[in-house]
């Protein structure tokens, strides 16, 4: 079958050359210097760039030498042109980005010892490279706040160094603008509307920022002090909440998760996640999870498991307002729990026939799960009386 | 969805219908942020003011219930207007001319008198969407139209004519062409983690893993030949709000429930109460004493997500592998243990012979393996291709690479078949009695019935508490101040929460969320009218009422509308 | 309203003056209005409304500036067939003097006894006010507030933005048409393609007044080549240099030729719609644009089929809210869309991404105003005045230790010591000339031995400086320059935006350092440091604001070292005031 006109994606590929570090690089026109490089393998230190977000080009960590260009210029808001020769190392560039790095120390302490980001932290990481041990000027502290008026994370602006990348990904990828740049030169820092409380803006509390955020000014809440980066076991899985399938990674500690963060490989969201996905992981080492099997007490008390009889409460579970669960039920051990249920099972089959049993599968489990369950009731049981939440 | 999440970005036009997206699929609305950013058009129909109505160009608000005379209008002026994609209708559809007849009683005026969209508005929405019209910048692709995507969710699919409404939106996309290419389609965005897998793999009525009818014979003993029996039950079952009434009937006896809260999610809690209660045997297998759990003879504890293996199928049939990261508490056990434990031990209280690897595996590969036997759609998946990106179904052999964008070229039906659809009103309407509309949904912060979310402190935090959202004049109409108590009324029964007086619902329309138990809006929708196809209940539209606890004020008779 | 209709307007206007025995102008300028301006405008008023009679008809004309802002409020008297005669400093009661030297009152109905002249008339006292007239008539004050037109602070001026300057009404369309206002516009619609207008500003060599100096021909026919549906055309009045107000000057004396100039401008590209971008700190320069857009709309020269041409053109005026680093075009842009003024990141270029991402044509005020002019006279007579390389003139706010400080109109290539002495007049009192600070604070300090240089782009550049928007400090020798230095870089401190970390925090570490000098802690080593971290800053920083911050310091270090010297071998020295 021929497709029409409309119908077909004919994008050409167009190819620009250009060498980068005596490496020759082919790219698509548009690209930026920057985005050629990484893409070929290339390091170039930069803090305020981030792939998923506009270029601001306010760090200049980024500066490359390009051929027949009198200053290095930045490479990631530069476009690539076919036949241009970049350098992104020698020794010019070196003591420039030793001496950027120097000014931004000048405004950053170097908490490095105690700080939760370190090990992660890009600035540490650049000051490391450059071995920018303190800084050669007068240090002077320009942004002292600290608000942890929320519970996802916590703003110390102490740390902050005004990339924007949160300012960006609250405003491009989230749609949110909860926060921007606030006064002027030294002063400017960023804010919330007149630096109200998080809770007050239009933050969906996301963590987006977080995610981007290169050095310690945003935090989880949930990790602050209760480990170093490098001490922390990191596990990628899927996220359980909604449909879009958000792949995550949780760092642990001892067995105890301390924070979840999306990676740049996620096929679906890359660095991006949801409040529900960044911070809703609380509820697996919650008090109230069921822990053993339970039979309830009047079933219980028929199986002589029980010495008190004890009948179902009229009144609606949903009327409760603290339910406990021991109130109503008392645990046994698996093989007590499965055999009931098998022999129920069994026995209403028997007595009323396969379409007498309903199973609801579940939207939350897994294929094998559900695959299993519905073998169950189709090939164990014989009946299609099979659904789930789907339509809920 | 036909298409991926990754191609919504460089969409020219994106229409969402019936999804809060930036609450439900806050992801899925980043990728719908950078399309507008990039200077994407952006259409929202929705009765409610949602929150991606912000970056909206056009914002059309239809009275519930009523999207569908405006879908019908679009085509019609799209007709009229010549915008249809005639060189696709002519290639790849059938049944366009007896279609084309259908639609010319729903013009936008009749639809403009319907929904309250001005026709106007409607006009503007079919000539975006039709060519692909950008607000700015340049398209991603080439080609005389634009690339136009559909978002829709349950504000379609939950309505007792859903089926109709669904093949109305993709009557839409076809009519135009704008499907089968990158940023088109219909893209329904589903609810939960492993929705698309559980039906994927025939937790469904009336199909077998793969979408297999159950009533197709040859597949369903070509399956039966896989598990070992010469054939398998080809009769379409009864689904979650049938079972309910055959319940109360006493024609269901048992119920095994595997990780669902049906007291919380399912239409007319009172009703589905009263059958839970009739059983001989309910079994709750859950992570957390649901309140359905409260009901049941015997409670299974589960693993959660969080502590286990397997894999999960996403919204743009994205099959991905999860993998522990906590240990499960105390004895917990993942429900494929506990579901091979009962079917084994099932089969020898039935007198069955069967080997016992039908039932027990040593891990969910093994289990992963057998699913991919009888699931065409997974064939040439298995654990270790999953590694990295995942595989998108339909995947058929070892070395088929997945599908991104489905119905590329050829539907996977050949021709694509135009559906005539008439309109069809919500089946419980507000009358003197109950003058207003309740539509259910979600809020960000929180997740279906709130036995997860209810549970985490930073999520809780921010909404601990439930809220009816009520338009001020309604809110006015019985003195009902914001934050203040109200109670809400149906047929079904009632719930008291608190008011949150705001212009983001219609007049007429009230919305309350179901994730709190406190204020269970399923006490209040009805289960009598379900989709007679999807058998989906109308969560988004029946009839309620409103009263002030304090001065006992109830919502008066609507003014007739001139 | 056509192009016949245009010039009927004109010519009736023209007509209408030429009747007139006698006219008054009055300088209504912010720093005359500050020196008093607005009673001797009214004074002038009903003075002349007392005096005229139907043989002899005058009129009061309040103006824009003319030139001479120290000697402020200035008045010039224009009689038929006389050579004009101009005043300074003139208060309510001069003003009746003006009036009555020039349009004598014939008869006085009544006498008045009393000395004092009456300054609080109401038109009820009108024969009591004449009789005052008549009195004012006989005295000889006035003369030594006469200032000599032959002065060199005038002849030595070129004035081709400002020559309506001062010379018509700024709130009347009519009078600008009669001064021969949007002929050019009218012969670019009438006459020229848009290709041929981008050539014949290319062809004028006329470049960028904002400081930088680029080609404007050649930024407009980027924006002419850029394939858009929408194209916009911003003119840049937000002028923030300290002591600079060139921009507010012809936007509050001329409107229309701004309008004029952008409206060309927007032919030339292919634009229809507009920004005038003025600081929030110039009310008057805002009201005036605001009443010439009204007007130029009531006569059809702006909106819709202008003068009935096929070419639309609207305008608005966008205000600033008080940031320098909005000067600087893509802050400006973001702030006119609404957003932080921020500079971003450049290219794209706003000739090729610009407001909203449309291809967006930047100019500022004087070379918007510089437009109309060549247009009307031809690219060739436009090039004819100035260098090779930097044609036309320049405006310049003249400010600091002179005699005469105001703004002027030169042709590109004059002298510093020309600019100083003659126009200037010199210092004043026994003081020496020290530097020429042209840029504000973006620009960089010219000692004694370059007074000879020529005023041109490529010269100040070499120098070390700028060009600039057009002030220009004088310093005498009781300035020390590391103080002055240290002012300029404060300036930047308080006007960076945070974006980019040179600019941010290397402008803070330079003016601590200098800090650390002027208050004698300084070491040998701290000027070594001082001199790399201005380069750094300069080099590295993301705007123009960035990088020509340290400009101020690194030239009063290239030119008086010593200075510098001094503070960190003996710090007394410096402070008693040793040169």
């Amino acid at each position: 079958m021929t497709l029409t006109q409309s119908n077909t994606i004919e994008q050409k590929e167009v190819f620009l050359e250009l060498t980068i570090d005596g490496q020759t690089v082919q790219t698509r026109p548009g690209s930026t210097v920057m985005e050629a490089a990484l893409a070929n393998n290339i390091d170039i230190p930069r803090l305020c760039y981030h792939p998923e977000l506009s270029v601001s080009g306010g760090c200049r960590l980024c500066v490359v030498n390009v051929e027949g260009y009198p200053n290095p210029t930045p490479s990631c808001g530069l476009a690539c042109e076919d036949g241009m020769s970049i350098q992104t190392q020698n020794e010019e560039l070196f003591q420039t980005r030793r001496e950027i790095i120097d000014l931004f120390v000048a405004e950053h302490p170097l908490d490095c010892v105690t700080c939760d980001k370190a090990g992660s932290c890009q600035l540490q990481k650049y000051a490391y490279e450059h071995n920018i041990k303190e800084t050669s000027h007068a240090f002077e502290l320009p942004r002292t706040l600290y608000q942890d008026d929320n519970p996802f994370f916590v703003r110390d602006h102490q740390y902050c160094i005004l990339c924007g990348r949160c300012v960006r990904v609250c405003d491009e990828v989230v749609g949110a603008h909860a926060i921007d740049f606030a006064g002027r030169g030294f002063e400017c820092h960023i804010a919330t509307p007149f630096d109200g409380p998080m809770k007050d803006s239009a933050c969906v509390f996301c963590g987006n920022c977080v995610q981007v955020c290169p050095t310690a000014a945003l935090n989880p809440v949930s990790r602050m002090g209760k480990g170093r980066e490098w001490e922390l076991e990191r596990i990628k899985t899927i996220c359980g909440y909604c449909g879009v399938g958000c792949q995550l990674e949780y760092a642990l500690k001892d067995g105890e998760i301390l924070y979840a963060q999306a990676t740049s490989d996620g096929p679906v969201n890359g660095e991006m996640l949801c409040t529900k996905g960044r911070y809703g992981w609380d509820f697996a080492t919650d008090p109230q999870r069921l822990t053993s099997p339970m039979l309830r007490r009047d079933v219980a008390y028929e199986m002589g498991l029980t010495k008190e009889d004890w009948t179902l409460p009229e009144e609606s579970p949903l009327k409760v307002r603290k339910p406990n669960i021991e109130d109503s039920f008392v645990p046994v051990d698996w093989d007590t729990a499965l055999d009931l249920v098998a022999d129920k099972l069994a026995d209403t089959v028997k007595e009323y026939g396969p379409d007498s049993v309903m199973g609801l599968a579940s939207a939350r489990c897994t294929n094998e799960e559900n695959y299993l369950f519905q073998k169950l009731f189709r090939l164990g049981i014989g009946t299609n009386n099979l659904d789930h939440c789907a339509r809920l | 969805m036909t298409n991926s999440i990754a191609e919504i970005r460089d969409a020219d036009c994106i229409f969402i219908t019936g999804s809060n997206t930036a609450e439900a699929h806050p992801v899925i609305s980043y990728e719908v942020i950078r399309a507008v950013k990039r200077g994407a058009n952006l259409i929202v129909l929705d009765p409610r003011r949602v929150p991606m109505v912000e970056h909206a160009t056009l914002f059309l608000q239809a009275k519930p219930g009523t999207d569908i005379y405006v879908f019908l209008a679009m085509m019609h002026v799209m007709l009229r207007e010549g915008w249809a994609n005639e060189a696709f209708i002519a290639e790849r559809t059938e049944g366009f001319d007896e279609f084309k007849g259908t639609l010319e009683e729903y013009t936008p005026e009749r639809a403009s008198l319907m929904s309250g969209v001005p026709v106007k508005q409607i006009e503007a929405a079919a000539r975006i969407y039709a060519n692909g019209e950008r607000a700015e910048g340049k398209s991603a692709y080439i080609g005389s139209r634009g690339h136009s995507a559909i978002l829709y969710a349950m504000g379609i699919t939950q309505r007792s004519n859903g089926t109709d409404m669904v093949m109305t939106l993709a009557n839409l996309a076809m009519l135009c062409g704008q499907v089968g290419k990158p940023s088109t389609g219909v893209n329904p965005l589903r609810g939960q983690s492993n929705v698309q897998g559980a039906c994927d793999t025939g937790c469904l009525i009336n199909v077998y893993p793969g979408y297999q009818k159950v009533t197709d014979d040859e597949k369903r003993k070509a399956i039966a030949q896989t598990w070992g029996v010469d054939d398998l039950p080809g009769e379409v079952g009864l689904s979650i709000v049938e079972a309910m009434q055959a319940t109360a009937e006493g024609k269901v006896r048992a119920t095994y429930v595997m990780g669902e809260n049906p007291m919380m999610s399912d239409p007319n809690t009172s009703h589905v109460e009263e059958s839970l209660r009739k059983l001989d045997l309910l079994v709750v297998q859950d992570i957390f004493p649901s309140e359905t759990a409260f009901l049941a003879h015997v409670i299974l504890p589960a693993a959660a997500s969080l502590e286990k293996d397997g894999t999960f199928t996403n919204t743009e049939r994205r099959v991905q592998h999860i993998k522990p990261v906590l240990q499960a508490p105390g004895e917990a056990k993942p429900d494929w243990w506990i579901t091979g434990e009962i079917a084994d031990r099932l089969d020898k209280k039935l007198g069955v012979e069967r080997e016992t690897e039908q039932w027990l595996f040593p891990s969910t590969e093994a289990i992963f393996d057998e699913l991919t036997k009888v699931t065409p759609i997974y064939a040439g998946m298995n654990h270790a291709r999953l590694v990295g990106e995942g595989l998108r179904w339909p995947c058929t052999d070892e070395e088929h690479p997945g599908t991104p964008i489905l119905h590329v070229g050829k539907f996977s039906r050949g021709l694509g078949k135009f559906s005539p659809v008439t309109a069809n009103d919500p089946a419980e309407q507000p009358d003197d009695e109950y003058p207003l509309i309740l539509s259910t949904g979600r809020v960000l912060y929180h997740y279906h019935s709130g036995t997860m979310t209810r549970r985490s402190g930073p999520l809780d935090w921010v909404q601990p508490r439930g809220y009816v959202e009520i338009h001020p004049e309604d809110a006015a109409a019985i003195d009902v101040l914001d934050e203040r108590a109200v109670t809400i009324e149906s047929r079904r029964g009632s719930v008291r929460t608190r008011a949150k007086i705001s212009e983001n619902v219609p007049q007429g329309t009230i919305f309350l969320a179901f994730h709190w138990r406190e204020a269970p809006a399923n006490m209040l929708t009805q289960d009598f009218a379900l989709d007679p196809v999807s058998k989906i209940p109308e969560y988004k539209v029946c009839a309620v009422r409103l009263e002030n606890p304090r001065t006992k004020q109830r919502s008066p008779k609507p003014v007739m509308e001139m | 309203m056509n192009f016949e209709a245009l010039e009927v307007v004109g010519t009736k206007e023209r007509d209408r003056q030429a009747k007139l025995q006698g006219r008054i102008f009055c300088c209504t300028s912010t720093a005359c209005m500050s020196a008093g301006a607005g009673q001797v405008h009214t004074m002038l008023d009903q003075a002349v409304a007392v005096s005229q009679s139907d043989e002899f008809e005058t009129e009061v004309v309040k103006t824009g500036c003319m030139g001479l802002c120290s000697h402020g409020p200035v008045v010039r008297a224009e009689e038929k067939d006389k050579a004009a005669a101009l005043y300074g400093n003139v208060n309510p009661e001069l003003a009746q003097q003006i009036v009555s030297r020039h349009f004598p009152v014939e008869e006085a109905l009544e006498e008045i006894d009393s000395d004092e002249p009456d300054q609080s008339v109401t038109p009820h006292d009108i024969p009591h006010f004449r009789a005052s007239l008549r009195k004012a008539q006989a005295k000889t004050e006035l003369d030594k507030n006469i200032i000599s037109l032959e002065d060199p602070f005038f002849t030595k001026q070129v004035r081709v933005v400002l020559s309506d300057t001062g010379r018509i009404d700024p709130d009347r369309l009519e009078d600008y048409l009669a001064h021969g206002g949007y002929q050019g516009l009218a012969k670019v619609l009438e006459t020229m393609t848009p290709e041929e207008v981008c050539t014949e500003i290319l062809e004028s060599g006329l470049r960028g007044r904002g400081g930088a100096g680029f080609p404007s021909g050649i930024k407009w026919n980027f924006v002419r080549q850029e394939e858009a549906e929408q194209k916009f055309v911003i003119v840049n009045g937000d002028e923030g240099d300290p002591g600079a107000y060139m921009d507010r000057t012809i936007m509050e004396a001329d409107p229309h030729r701004v309008l004029e100039g952008m409206m060309i401008c927007a032919y030339a590209v292919g634009a229809d719609y507009g920004y005038l971008y003025i600081r929030g700190e110039y009310p008057m320069a805002i009201e005036r644009i605001r009443n010439a857009i009204r007007a130029a709309r009531r006569h059809g020269v702006l909106g819709n089929k202008v003068l009935g041409t096929d070419f639309s053109f609207k305008a608005d005026v966008r205000i600033g809210a008080g940031a320098f680093v909005c000067g600087e075009e893509t802050a400006l842009i973001h702030s006119v869309e609404g957003k932080r003024g921020m500079p971003r990141i450049r290219p794209p270029y706003p000739s090729k991404s610009g407001l909203w991402s449309a291809p967006t044509v930047i100019n500022n005020v004087e070379t918007m105003a510089n437009v109309p002019s060549i247009i009307q006279n031809g690219a060739t007579w436009y090039a004819d005045i100035g260098t090779e390389k930097s044609k036309g003139t320049k405006v310049f706010a003249l400010t600091g230790h002179l005699r005469n400080t105001g703004l002027i109109e030169v042709p590109m290539g004059i002298t510093l010591r020309e600019i100083v002495y003659d126009i200037g007049g010199g210092i004043p009192g026994d003081k020496e000339f020290k530097a020429a600070q042209t840029g504000g604070p973006s620009g960089g300090c010219i000692p004694a031995e370059y007074l000879d240089t020529p005023v041109d782009y490529e010269s100040l550049t070499e120098l070390g400086s700028i060009m600039g928007s057009g002030g220009l400090v004088i310093i005498d020798d009781s300035t020390t320059m590391p103080d002055f230095a240290k002012f300029f870089m404060d300036f930047c401190v308080d006007e960076s935006c945070g974006k980019c970390l040179p600019c941010r925090v290397g402008t803070v570490q330079i003016s601590k350092l200098l800090d650390k000098l002027i208050s004698g802690e300084g070491q040998p080593e701290d000027l070594d440091k001082l001199d790399e971290l201005c380069q750094m800053v300069q080099t590295t920083s993301l705007c123009g604001l960035g990088q020509s911050a340290p400009n101020p310091v690194l030239s009063t270090l290239k030119y008086f070292r010593e200075e510098y010297d001094t503070l960190v071998q003996s710090p007394e020295t410096v402070e008693a005031g040793v040169k």
